[in-house]
C-alpha cells in the first residue's frame, strides 16, 4: 500500500477506541508517527527521504560559540514537530558549554513554537556524568528526543561513544542529536551531521530596516544513506515547518564556510587600523 | 600534680561527638533530642518492647556506648523530668510507672532549675523534691518564679513535655536486624529490596506512595549511613525502589566505607503523595509515562536531584529573573509558558548568565548600536530593531536601578543578538554602559 493509505491506516489505529474489557487497544498501534523526521520543506525532506531518520543519531554544529542561538533553532524548530507532544524532550548540557552561552530561555523557545515544559534539563557536573545521562536516556522509551549539548569537540565523546548513544536511539526509538558548541566536524556514528552558519534575515515588506524571519544555512557535511548539500532556511512558527529562502530574498550573501574567502575579517582584527574612508556621522549631542 | 594531663576543651569536638551519638541512638527510636551538652533524650514510648524491655534497652544502650568509648548513665522514667532528674541525681535505672518516691526524694537541682533558685529555696529550708511537691502554688510562684512550677510539673508528670526531635521523623519505617554484621553491596542490595517489601503494606493500607526515601545503615563502630532517593511520582514498586538506591550507592561508590559492617538497615519513607490506584494499573499505564518518569528518578538519583529539572517561571519583567529551572520531582507543573502575542521573535533562545559589558558606538541618546565588541571580537550591526524598555524593579533593586533599553541587533553575518542600553542617557546616567544578554536564533 501506498504511503497515504499507511497513515490512513496508521490514523485510524491510533484513533480507535479500546473495547471494554480488553486492556490493550484492538489494533497495535505503529510504533511512532512516521519513521522520518522532516523538516517541512519538499526539496531538503525529498533528498532526505521524507527527512531525518527517527531512532538514530545525528550531529548538528556551529563553527562558532556565537551561532549557538542559530543551531539550537534550527534544532527545536525541527523536534517541535515531532507529533508526539505529550513526550518530553531531555537536554544534557555540557557544563563547560554554559558559562559561554548561558542557559536556555523558555520565553525564546515559545516564539519560536517550542513548549519549553517539554524539556527536562540535565547539568551535570563533568563530562562523564553527561555522557552517563544521555545513555540512560537514549535507552529510555518514554521520551521523544536527547538533545546532548556539548562543547567543541570532547575527548569523552569519541567514537565509541557515538556508537553507543545510536546503538541504544535505535533499540528505544528515541531521536538523538548532538549538539556542538564551536565544534569540529569529526568522524562519529551519526547518521547525518549538519553544520549551521546564519545568513541574513528575510526583509519584512512593511519594516525594511527590522530583523526579518530568521534564515539560516544549513549544510548536510555528511550522509550515510546519500549525498550531502546546502539549503537555506527560514523556520516558520505558524506552520511549525521550515520553508526555502530563495536566494535573491536576503540582502546580502552569506560568507561561505571556507574561512579563507572571508575578505573583510581581517581588515576587522584589532591590531590592524580601521579601513580609511569611513565616515561616520554623529548628531550634535546638546 | 605532676602526673596530671591536661586538654584544653573542644567544645566543637564535644558537640559533634554527642551529635554523632544521637544519630546512632536513632536506631532504638527516631526521637532523639540533644539534652544540654552531654545528655541526650530518647523518647522510647512503644520501642522498648523490641528490644525486650525497658531494663534490656537501657543496657544495650549503655553496653554499646562502652564498647565506643563512651561512659554513660541513663535512665527510663514516665516523664523526661523523672528520667533526668533520676540520671543526673539518682541511682535507680527504672522508674516505675506511675511511681513518684524516687523523684521526691531528689534534690532540688535535679528539676533542671537554675543556681540561684536552688540556693533560695535552701535558704528557706526548702532541700528535695518532695517538700515542695504538695505545698500551695501561688505563693512559689510569687517568690520563685513560674518556671520553677512548670519544671516541677513536667518532672511529675502533671504536665506535657515535647521533646524536638534531631532528624525528621518519618512516617514510615521497616528495619532489619543482623547478628552477623553485613558488609558486602549485594548483601546491601538484598537486603534494601527485601525493606522495600516488607514497606508496601503499609503503603497499601493507607492508599499511599513513596516519594522519598531514606536508607539509613547503621555501623557496629557507632558510624550511621544515610542515602536519600527521590521520586519524581508516588511510587510502590520495590524494584523500582530498589533501583533508585543502586544508582545512589553507585553515584557514591568510592566514599561508601562499611568498616566492620551494618547491623542494622532501616528504611525510613519521609515523605508520600496518594497514589492513584489507576497508576498502579500496569496495563492501562502507559509504558511512556512509566520509561519517562523513572529516568528522571534515576537520573536524580545518580546525579542529585538539583542536576535534573526543569523550567518555572515568577511574575516580573526583568529577564534574568522571569523564569528559571527548579528540580523537576519538586515542580508541580501548571505553569502555561507565556504565548507570543505577534509571532515575532522578541526574545532570545539562551540567555548569558550576567549581561557581559561591550564596547559599543551608538547614535545618542536613543541610538541602536552600531558597531560593538563584545569577548573582544568586533560586529558590525546591519539591523536592529528596539528599543524595548523594561524598568527597573525599584523595590527590589532600590531606587537607583537603572532601566534598560533592549535591542534586537542582526549583524553582517546574519549573528543575531540581544543587548541593552544600561541607563538612560541623561536621564539616569552619564554614561550609559552596554551589555549583552542573549542570543537569538
Amino acid at each position: 500500500m501506498n504511503i497515504l493509505e499507511r497513515s490512513a491506516l496508521e490514523q485510524l489505529a491510533r484513533n480507535m477506541p479500546s473495547l471494554p474489557g480488553m486492556a490493550t487497544p484492538f489494533i497495535t498501534p505503529p510504533p511512532e508517527d512516521g519513521a522520518r523526521l522532516g523538516f517541512g520543506a519538499a526539496d531538503i525532506d525529498g533528498h532526505l527521504g521524507g527527512g531525518l531518520m527517527r531512532g538514530t543519531l545525528h550531529e548538528v554544529r556551529c563553527a562558532q560559540t556565537r551561532g549557538i542561538g542559530i543551531a539550537t533553532g534550527l534544532v527545536l524548530g525541527l523536534l517541535a514537530r515531532l507529533e508526539r507532544s505529550d513526550r518530553r524532550i531531555v537536554w544534557v548540557s555540557d557544563p563547560a558549554a554554559e558559562p559561554e552561552a548561558g542557559c536556555l530561555y523558555p520565553d525564546g523557545l515559545v516564539q519560536l513554537g517550542f513548549d519549553p515544559a517539554r524539556l527536562i534539563v540535565v547539568t551535570p557536573k563533568d563530562m562523564k556524568d553527561a555522557l552517563w545521562a544521555g545513555d540512560q536516556a537514549a535507552g529510555c522509551e518514554g521520551i521523544a528526543a536527547l538533545v546532548m549539548h556539548v562543547r567543541g569537540n570532547p575527548g569523552k565523546l569519541d567514537l565509541t561513544a557515538t556508537r553507543r548513544l545510536m546503538l541504544r536511539a535505535r533499540e528505544s526509538r528515541v531521536t538523538v542529536l548532538i549538539l556542538r558548541q564551536g565544534g569540529e566536524g569529526e568522524p562519529g556514528a551519526a547518521a547525518t551531521r549538519w553544520e549551521v552558519t546564519p545568513l541574513p534575515s528575510l526583509t519584512h515588506e512593511a519594516f525594511r530596516e527590522g530583523i526579518g524571519r530568521p534564515t539560516v544555512m544549513a549544510r548536510l557535511e555528511r550522509n550515510r544513506s546519500g549525498r550531502n548539500g546546502v539549503w537555506r532556511l527560514a523556520f516558520d512558527p505558524e506552520r511549525k515547518g521550515f520553508i526555502h529562502v530563495p536566494e535573491s530574498s536576503t540582502a546580502q550573501e552569506a560568507p561561505t564556510a571556507d574561512r579563507l574567502d572571508l575578505p573583510a575579517a581581517s581588515g576587522k582584527r584589532p591590531d590592524r587600523p580601521a579601513e580609511m574612508g569611513q565616515v561616520m556621522a554623529f548628531e550634535r549631542a546638546s | 600534680m605532676p602526673s596530671l594531663e591536661c586538654h584544653e576543651q573542644d567544645v566543637e569536638a564535644d558537640a559533634a561527638l554527642l551529635a554523632a551519638a544521637a544519630t546512632w541512638c536513632d536506631r532504638y527510636t527516631p526521637l532523639v533530642a540533644i539534652d544540654g551538652r552531654d545528655g541526650l533524650l530518647l523518647d522510647i514510648t512503644g520501642c522498648a518492647h523490641l528490644f525486650g524491655g525497658e531494663t534490656a534497652l537501657l543496657e544495650d544502650i549503655e553496653t554499646r556506648l562502652r564498647l565506643q568509648g563512651l561512659q554513660a548513665r541513663s535512665c527510663a522514667a514516665d516523664t523526661a523530668g523523672a528520667a533526668w532528674a533520676m540520671t543526673h541525681y539518682g541511682k535507680a535505672r527504672q522508674v516505675a510507672p506511675g511511681d513518684s518516691e524516687p523523684v521526691l526524694s531528689l534534690p532540688l537541682g535535679s528539676l533542671r532549675i537554675d543556681e540561684e533558685t536552688v540556693s533560695g529555696l535552701a535558704r528557706v529550708g526548702l532541700r528535695t523534691v518532695g517538700c515542695i511537691a504538695y505545698m500551695p502554688r501561688a505563693p512559689l510562684a510569687a517568690r520563685f518564679g513560674e518556671a520553677l512550677l512548670e519544671r516541677l510539673d513536667q518532672a511529675l508528670g502533671r504536665e506535657e513535655e515535647a521533646l524536638s526531635p534531631r532528624l525528621p521523623v518519618a512516617p514510615l519505617m521497616s528495619e532489619k536486624r543482623f547478628n552477623e554484621p553485613i558488609v558486602h553491596e549485594d548483601d546491601i542490595r538484598r537486603t534494601i529490596l527485601l525493606l522495600a517489601r516488607n514497606a508496601v503494606p503499609l503503603l497499601e493500607q493507607r492508599g499511599l506512595g513513596a516519594r522519598v526515601l531514606a536508607l539509613k545503615l547503621f555501623r557496629t563502630d557507632g558510624e550511621v549511613l544515610s542515602l536519600t532517593v527521590h521520586a519524581a511520582n508516588a511510587m510502590r514498586a520495590p524494584e523500582r525502589i530498589r533501583a533508585l538506591f543502586d544508582e545512589r550507592l553507585a553515584a557514591l561508590a568510592d566514599e561508601f566505607d562499611a568498616g566492620f559492617g551494618f547491623d542494622l538497615l532501616r528504611l525510613d519513607i519521609i515523605e508520600t503523595d496518594p497514589f492513584d490506584a489507576a497508576q498502579g494499573d500496569m496495563l492501562s499505564r502507559t509504558a511512556a509515562g512509566e520509561g519517562a518518569g523513572a529516568l528522571i528518578d534515576r537520573l536524580g538519583a545518580r546525579l542529585g536531584p538539583e542536576r535534573v529539572r526543569a523550567f518555572a517561571y515568577a511574575d516580573t519583567h526583568i529577564p534574568e529573573r522571569r523564569s528559571g529551572l527548579i528540580p523537576v520531582i519538586r515542580h508541580r507543573g501548571g505553569d502555561p509558558a507565556p504565548q507570543p502575542a505577534d509571532g515575532a521573535a522578541t526574545r532570545p533562545i539562551f540567555l548569558l548568565n550576567r549581561p557581559e559589558p561591550l564596547e559599543v558606538i551608538a547614535e545618542v541618546p536613543d541610538g541602536p548600536p552600531i558597531r560593538f565588541r563584545w569577548r573582544k571580537v568586533p560586529y558590525a550591526v546591519l539591523r536592529s530593531e528596539g528599543p524595548e524598555r523594561i524598568a527597573c524593579e525599584w523595590w527590589r533593586d532600590g531606587r537607583g536601578a537603572l532601566t534598560r533599553d533592549y535591542f534586537r541587533i542582526e549583524d553582517e553575518n546574519g549573528y543575531r543578538f540581544w543587548l541593552f542600553r544600561h541607563g538612560l542617557y541623561e536621564r539616569e546616567t552619564a554614561r550609559p554602559r552596554w551589555f549583552m544578554h542573549g542570543l537569538f536564533a
